[in-house]
């Protein structure tokens, strides 16, 4: 949950892109950072698992308007993608405050589409958050190659909640802000009505 | 007064992410029998690390003593908030340490439910190393030449001439790249049921 710093005045909201390992979260963000002004960015950090086939986390403040008076800054992560690493998967989603999942959409990655899907909700509820209280977007990647699932088909089987969503191809950038700003907006709007609640 | 604790209530992992959140300055001490790591926190980040036990062996420095703490899961852990800076001596940030800790764990955790014991045969996975193979590091290349299907694991690190635990990393990295996989040889269980015998 957004973590709040009285002294300096600043809430952080954690965002993380999350799905199949080569679907194209570390794309997303490196396109972001490449694009963003310096002067509203912090450093990339990666590491990489073995054989480099994945960046293994990121991160990146991007600096907002302000709530109350409260400075807001965004923290964007990925998490590394292959089955064996949902140790760090799991850490990466606690205090998770919004989640954008990256679905690669090609036809033969359907199946780990799905199980990364599976694997969100099982590692969101060992923290007892669910994806009915923590926004998510959902984006269709790689919609520039030939042999891809018809959007209706993917919608069907991983967003059936139909949470916003986008076609986007992560290497020209094409989306990659506009489903950035939607999770911000989304992740807001929730710290706001939490706010007047009460709960935070 | 100090935070005090066992990290069978809260992770070492969580444990640091909230020092590391509040950007608290002190030091946390962690004790388990025979052994105690002291790690000094500057505003939330990491700055030194150690690691003494009481068998005659040197301490340990740096960010290895924060990636075997990962792997602690029963110890007796205390925090003092403190006033004095002192010097980084652990360049990465908190997270980057706590993230390849666990990657390490991660691979580790792959390995041994793979490699049950060092009597395991490996044998190299048939089209999986191609181009990967310059990215190898010097260490898993000397022990690929040793996989045969017919050497196990214990053997090829015998063989190897490599420090042990630097050879049981390469073969950890080995195995996350899936370069080698375990193969179910019948030669090596014809000699344990033998050498059972005898």
């Amino acid at each position: 949950m957004a973590s709040i710093n009285y002294a300096l005045k600043e809430v952080s909201c954690k965002i993380v892109y999350y799905g199949p390992g080569l679907c194209g979260k570390t794309t997303n963000l490196q396109y972001i950072h490449q694009n963003t002004i310096s002067d509203k960015k912090g450093n990339l950090v990666s590491l990489a698992t073995p054989g480099e086939r994945t960046l293994f986390f990121d991160f990146l403040p991007l600096e907002a308007s302000d709530i109350h008076g409260f400075r807001v800054k965004f923290q964007l992560y990925t998490v590394p993608g292959q089955v064996m690493y949902n140790s760090t998967r799991k850490l990466v989603l606690r205090g998770v405050d919004g989640v954008v999942f990256v679905c690669d959409s090609q036809w033969e990655k359907l199946r780990e589409n799905l199980e990364s899907f599976r694997n969100l909700q099982a590692n969101l509820a060992s923290y007892n958050y669910s994806l009915e209280n923590i926004p998510y977007v959902v984006q269709y990647n790689k919609r520039d190659l030939a042999k891809v699932s018809p959007l209706n088909y993917l919608q069907y089987v991983i967003n059936p909640r139909q949470a916003p969503n986008y076609e986007v191809c992560a290497l020209d950038g094409t989306n990659v802000f506009e489903s950035l700003n939607c999770i911000c907006s989304l992740v807001l709007a929730n710290l706001r009505s939490k706010q007047q609640e009460g709960s935070l | 007064m100090a935070l005090t604790g066992t990290l069978e209530e809260v992770s070492f992992a969580e444990l640091v992410q909230v020092i590391n959140q509040g950007r608290k300055t002190g030091q946390l001490i962690v004790r388990r029998l025979h052994e105690e790591a002291r790690v000094h926190f500057c505003q939330g980040e990491i700055a030194q690390a150690s690691l003494t036990c009481l068998a005659p062996m040197e301490p340990i420095n740096g960010a290895e003593v924060i990636y075997r703490l990962l792997g602690w899961k029963k110890a007796e852990f205390e925090f003092h908030l403190s006033q004095g800076l002192l010097r980084r001596l652990i360049q990465q940030t908190t997270d980057e340490l706590i993230l390849e800790g666990m990657k390490r764990l991660d691979e580790w955790e792959k390995v041994e439910e793979e490699l049950a014991d060092m009597n395991v045969v490996l044998r190299v996975k048939a089209g999986n190393i191609g181009d990967r193979y310059d990215e190898l590091s010097d260490n898993a290349r000397v022990l690929l030449r040793l996989v045969d299907a017919s050497r196990d694991v214990a053997t090829i690190i015998r063989e190897s001439g490599i420090d042990p635990s630097q050879a049981l990393l390469a073969i950890t990295e080995l195995m996350t790249q899936e370069a080698v996989e375990k193969w179910d040889s019948p030669a090596p269980a014809l000699f344990n049921a033998a050498a059972g015998r005898g």
